[in-house]
């Protein structure tokens, strides 16, 4: 199982983002070989639909599980559509601790969105 | 949370700028970012000097390889945009960038190439550093432009822990508003009262709705036409959207931009009433 | 002739100038192309005598010829087409309609459907006169398709006036794609030089001829009629703010209705910009 956090920087005991689709990186913890792996999110210079490109980039590493500030409608669909859950984490706390949280169930599942995409 | 303040207007010359201008002053910890990337004059009131000034590549365009053109027209068919004359000639304003030309191209004679479509200053000022951007006359996307404007601007703000940023949004309710509205914590509306200006102002309502916006309405020059003011108002009230402030014409307005000073910090009554002061307090909410 | 009136800045009285100059006038057909925000309808009374919608194309991608190869989404710059798992997603707003998404496509699985991204109002005024404006419906990101339809319906026309959006952008452009003449109408305040530049900038490019007029010129300073001089640019009229014409024109009035130093001005314009074709 893979799960993504949106991070402002590159490791694991990075704060997180306070977006997704435009965050800096995503870490992808792997909790079959219990690694973390940074990837920068290329999606966050794009002019528009930067929501749906974010959640490709996250759809070909594979990932399970999404761990995230906010979601646009259109980012909502895109990992609907890529299988992947989403849960909503709380600001100003690091990559690892989101992580901890969720394994202690205390994060909240999206099942709608939060926020107005951005063109 | 960085408290981001938009100030928009669907009517241009409703008088936004001036009041951009006007609350920047009551700010201490701001970084000032302005979106009208169309008309931007927020610089000829915050006078500021460039700090770093950079090319903004908007998207890659076509260039066409003129050895290897064969003239077969392919491409010139194929672009849903006009944007490729018979004699194939890029028509740079009307193309969009979509790479349809250089993936019909039977010669590979066509490639695609970084543009560059306006330019990005970053000035230091008085008030705090600011964020403004030039587009080249024609260019499209200034939406993008916009996002870039932004984005600097939090990164500033982040970087220089400030807590406020203020955006000068452009008129219209087109991609480069959309952009300048999105996931900001307040916008302004500035509004006039002519029937334009309520035109306009039921287009921008319905957009900042659109985007779950948290908007209220400065009817500005409301004494010119006290009719339309109270139209202005009874549309709002249904709406539930709250006039924050209404401000008299006032030639002294013009007077200060004229004289390249900020209509707050003359000596016009109206920036000393409660009125006003109740707006300022509320932005810093 | 085509004539466009176009303005650095909103507000600057681009419509007022537009609306007037085109009652005043015997004959001839007006375009508002400023499809965001189209304000000359509420000055012109006219019949409602046409109303068409204009259309965007789209993609619409068939499931079962679809092989999830994820070549349309690789292509497409806009991120308008993702394609995941089970589905393709299409983001119908984000989409320039380009057509290389279905190019792409192996298994021809991507047909185009219509959305309506606005729509056009045709009106007939007096008894030769014609008026069409476009509105783009809130929430679409451009304009330009619906500003080239209102174009393209009236290409053949004999005296054309175009009420084109303010500022420079993509719209802009496309508005005064067709213009043997360009007005701008600006004002005398610093903004407005500054934003005025922007136009003359454009126009210079697009190698369009053009001339200025200077509105609410006493709510302003000299610096304008210096800088039209040292550029060399012809003023064609300048026009004065007064409270009675912004009380006017708040209820949706034609100044030249009601008054005379207006029409004079309206008069003066029409005779430098067409000559006797007016008459």
């Amino acid at each position: 199982m893979k799960i993504a956090i949106s991070s402002s920087e590159n490791n694991e005991n990075s704060k997180v983002s306070d977006r997704f689709a435009r965050s800096e990186y995503f870490i992808i913890y792997d909790h079959d070989k219990l690694s973390f792996e940074a990837i920068v999110n290329t999606a966050k210079d794009e002019g528009s639909g930067a929501g749906g490109k974010a959640v490709k980039i996250l759809g070909d590493a594979g990932v399970d599980i999404a761990l995230v500030p906010e979601l646009g409608p259109k980012a909502l669909e895109a990992l609907l559509a890529f299988d992947i859950k989403s849960y909503q984490y709380p600001r100003e706390k690091t990559v690892k601790e989101v992580l901890y949280l969720y394994f202690e169930k205390k994060l909240p599942e999206l099942l709608i969105s939060t926020s107005k995409g951005k063109h | 949370m960085i408290n981001e303040i938009v100030v928009i207007s669907g009517k241009g010359g409703t008088g936004k700028t001036s009041l951009t201008a006007s609350i920047i002053p009551y700010f201490e910890d701001l970084v000032i970012a302005d979106c009208d990337v169309d008309a931007p004059d927020l610089n000829i009131l915050i006078k500021g000097d460039i700090v770093q000034e950079r090319d903004f590549i908007g998207f890659q365009r076509p260039v066409i390889d003129y050895d290897k053109c064969t003239y077969c027209g392919l491409c010139q068919t194929s672009c849903n945009f006009n944007a490729i004359s018979e004699d194939i000639i890029i028509k740079n304003a009307t193309c969009e960038g979509c790479k349809v030309c250089e993936y019909v191209c039977p010669t590979d004679a066509i490639t695609m190439h970084d543009t560059i479509i306006g330019k990005i200053y970053h000035r230091k000022t008085i008030f705090g550093p600011m964020i403004d951007a030039r587009l080249i006359p024609g260019e499209e996307s200034s939406g993008k432009l916009v996002a870039e404007v932004r984005k600097l601007a939090r990164d500033v703000a982040y970087e220089e822990n400030r807590n406020t940023i203020i955006i000068d949004g452009s008129p219209g309710i087109a991609c480069n508003v959309i952009s300048a509205i999105t996931g900001v914590s307040k916008a302004i509306i500035v509004t006039e009262p002519t029937i334009s200006g309520l035109h306009d102002l039921k287009k921008v309502v319905h957009l900042v709705r659109m985007f779950s916006v948290k908007a209220k309405v400065i009817i500005n020059k409301y004494d010119l036409s006290l009719s339309k003011a109270k139209e202005i108002k009874e549309y709002l009230d249904l709406m539930g959207i709250e006039v924050i402030l209404e401000l008299p014409f006032d030639v002294e307005m013009v007077n200060s931009i004229n004289n390249l000073k900020i209509p707050s910090t003359t000596d016009m009554p109206f920036f000393s009433s409660d009125e006003w002061f109740k707006f300022i307090e509320y932005l810093r909410k | 002739m085509n004539i466009a009136i176009l303005s650095g800045k909103g507000g600057t009285g681009k419509t007022t100038l537009s609306v007037n100059l085109f009652s005043y006038l015997n004959k001839g057909t007006l375009i508002d192309t400023d499809v965001e925000e189209p304000n000359s309808h509420l000055f012109l009374k006219g019949k409602l005598i046409k109303e068409e919608g204009v259309y965007k194309k789209y993609p619409l991608v068939d499931d079962d010829l679809c092989n999830y190869c994820g070549k349309c989404g690789d292509f497409c710059n806009f991120n308008a087409i993702i394609p995941a798992k089970k589905k393709v997603l299409v983001f119908q707003d984000l989409c320039h309609d380009c057509g290389g998404c279905s190019l792409v496509c192996p298994t021809d699985a991507i047909k185009y459907i219509d959305k309506e991204v606005g729509k056009i109002y045709h009106h007939q005024i007096d008894d030769n006169k014609l008026f069409l404006y476009g509105n783009m419906t809130v929430g679409e990101v451009s304009g330009v398709k619906i500003i080239e339809t209102l174009e393209e319906t009236t290409k053949n026309e004999e005296i054309l006036l175009i009420d084109s959006p303010p500022g420079t952008s993509c719209s802009t452009v496309a508005a005064i794609k067709g213009a043997d003449y360009c007005i701008i109408c600006a004002e005398p305040t610093p903004f407005g030089i500054s934003d005025m530049r922007m136009v003359v900038e454009l126009l210079r490019a697009e190698k369009r001829n053009f001339g200025v007029v200077v509105n609410k010129y006493n709510l302003g300073n000299s610096e304008i009629f210096k800088y039209l001089e040292e550029e060399g640019i012809e003023l064609l009229e300048k026009i004065k703010f007064d409270r009675e014409f912004a009380n006017l024109l708040a209820d949706g009035e034609l100044l030249i209705n009601h008054s005379e130093y207006f029409t004079n001005k309206m008069a003066n314009i029409a005779k430098k910009v067409l000559g006797d074709k007016n008459d």
